[in-house]
């Protein structure tokens, strides 16, 4: 499996390079794209008119634009009917206001989506895996959190391993199902540190000023934390001083950097135009 | 709530769950550390990892007396901090 992330400023062309890489390597095998955005164009892109999160855009290609809201109500009120069951209903009652308030916090968005890529990314049967993603400090959240729960779900084990020994000595051998879920869990957070920290990053910028800016910030905080692929410096004309900049401190960084130049189209490069044909060449080089 | 509800969940905490001695009182400490670090997010210390605390949350085993525990006497919150370090 090969995982690849597409990053940079807002309209900078992430969604149109996410989407035509993913027909190239559609073309070899199996292939995902999915939205990391909460604003999500891939079905918009390719006029898909389906209402559903997932769906398919060509016999091997499928698309996912996890609806990170309503999955966070879900997995919250999932959280609320269990918890009914094991607290006495007057405490319940106290920990309600907290996951009302759990369930609309938008710091969460992230981490509801992390679980959805980690589902596919560990379930493994794509071949590729593309992810359109909405800034780079959301990339390195993903790229960090396998770790950051290895730690937790280790810890939480040690905890409850020795509450299990305590309660048998009181009340005898029992199933304990928190060990079993932090033991799946820590299993899951392994593998997708695995796959995760082979992700190859795609960085999309344009030779404006704010977007190189952000490019240079972007590639420093990236350094050592992630493989990047190849910069794409699209709407590009002629020589450019600010794309020299660019490639100079990405090959600083990274060592050699595929670099991939798309000039401006007069109009947008949608799929089965002449525009989008052009379009979609420049990246053949990246598959 | 209803009364007669309240009071069947009152003694549902209180003598649902017997356990013994000092042996009792690790346990159930050991079971509302855990919750304690989430409150703690609520009342503002920031925690990063409330919202896998959560997770948690269905597999504990929790009476009134926690609340009444850690709002009247405040006992677990030192245990909580000897028991922070080392972790993240
Ligand atoms: N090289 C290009 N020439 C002309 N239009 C482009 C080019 N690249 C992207 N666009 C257009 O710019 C807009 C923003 O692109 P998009 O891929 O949605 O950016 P992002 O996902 O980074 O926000 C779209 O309407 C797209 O069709
Ligand atoms: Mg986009």
């Amino acid at each position: 499996m090969r995982i690849y992330a597409v990053g940079g400023k807002g309209g900078v062309g992430k969604t149109t390079v996410a989407c035509f890489l993913s027909l190239l390597l559609a073309k070899k095998g199996k292939t995902l794209i999915i939205s990391t955005d909460l604003a999500h164009s891939i079905k918009d892109f390719f006029s898909i008119k389906e209402s559903s999160q997932e769906f398919r855009i060509s016999e091997s290609f499928i698309g996912y634009e996890p609806d990170a809201r309503e999955g966070l109500r879900k997995y919250i009120s999932g959280i609320e009917e269990k918890t009914r069951r094991n607290f006495s209903p007057i405490v319940f009652e106290d920990f309600k206001p907290f996951l009302n308030f759990s369930s609309k916090d938008p710091s969460n968005y992230d981490l509801i989506l992390y679980e959805k890529l980690k589902e596919k990314v560990i379930k493994g049967d794509y071949q590729f895996i593309v992810v359109d993603t909405a800034a780079t400090g959301q990339v390195l959240k993903f790229l960090s959190l396998p770790q950051r729960l290895l730690i937790w779900y280790g810890l939480l084990l040690k905890w409850r391993k020795k509450y299990v020994a305590l309660r048998e000595k009181i009340k005898g051998k029992q199933e304990d199902e928190l060990l079993s879920m932090a033991e799946k869990k820590k299993k899951e957070a392994e593998e997708a540190k695995k796959k995760l920290g082979e992700m190859e990053f795609i960085w999309v910028f344009e030779p404006g000023t704010l977007s190189i800016k952000e490019s240079l910030r972007a590639m420093e905080e990236m350094k050592g934390r992630v493989k990047l692929r190849a910069l794409v410096a699209n709407r590009f004309s002629g020589e450019n001083r600010l794309v020299e900049t660019v490639v100079k401190r990405g090959r600083n960084l990274f060592g050699e950097v595929n670099l991939i130049k798309i000039p401006s189209f007069e109009e947008e490069p949608f799929p089965g135009t002449t525009q989008g044909e052009q379009f979609k060449d420049y990246l053949k080089n990246l598959t | 709530m209803e009364i007669k509800e309240w009071i069947k969940g009152f003694f549902k905490g209180t003598f649902g769950d017997i356990l013994f001695g000092d042996l009792e009182r690790e346990t159930k400490e050991r079971e509302e550390i855990l919750l304690t670090l989430l409150l703690l997010h609520f009342a503002g210390l920031e925690n990063p990892l409330y919202f896998y605390l959560l997770e948690v949350l269905p597999y504990l085993k929790i009476d009134e007396n926690f609340m009444r525990r850690i709002i009247a006497k405040e006992e677990l919150l030192p245990v909580l901090f000897s028991r922070y370090e080392g972790w993240a």
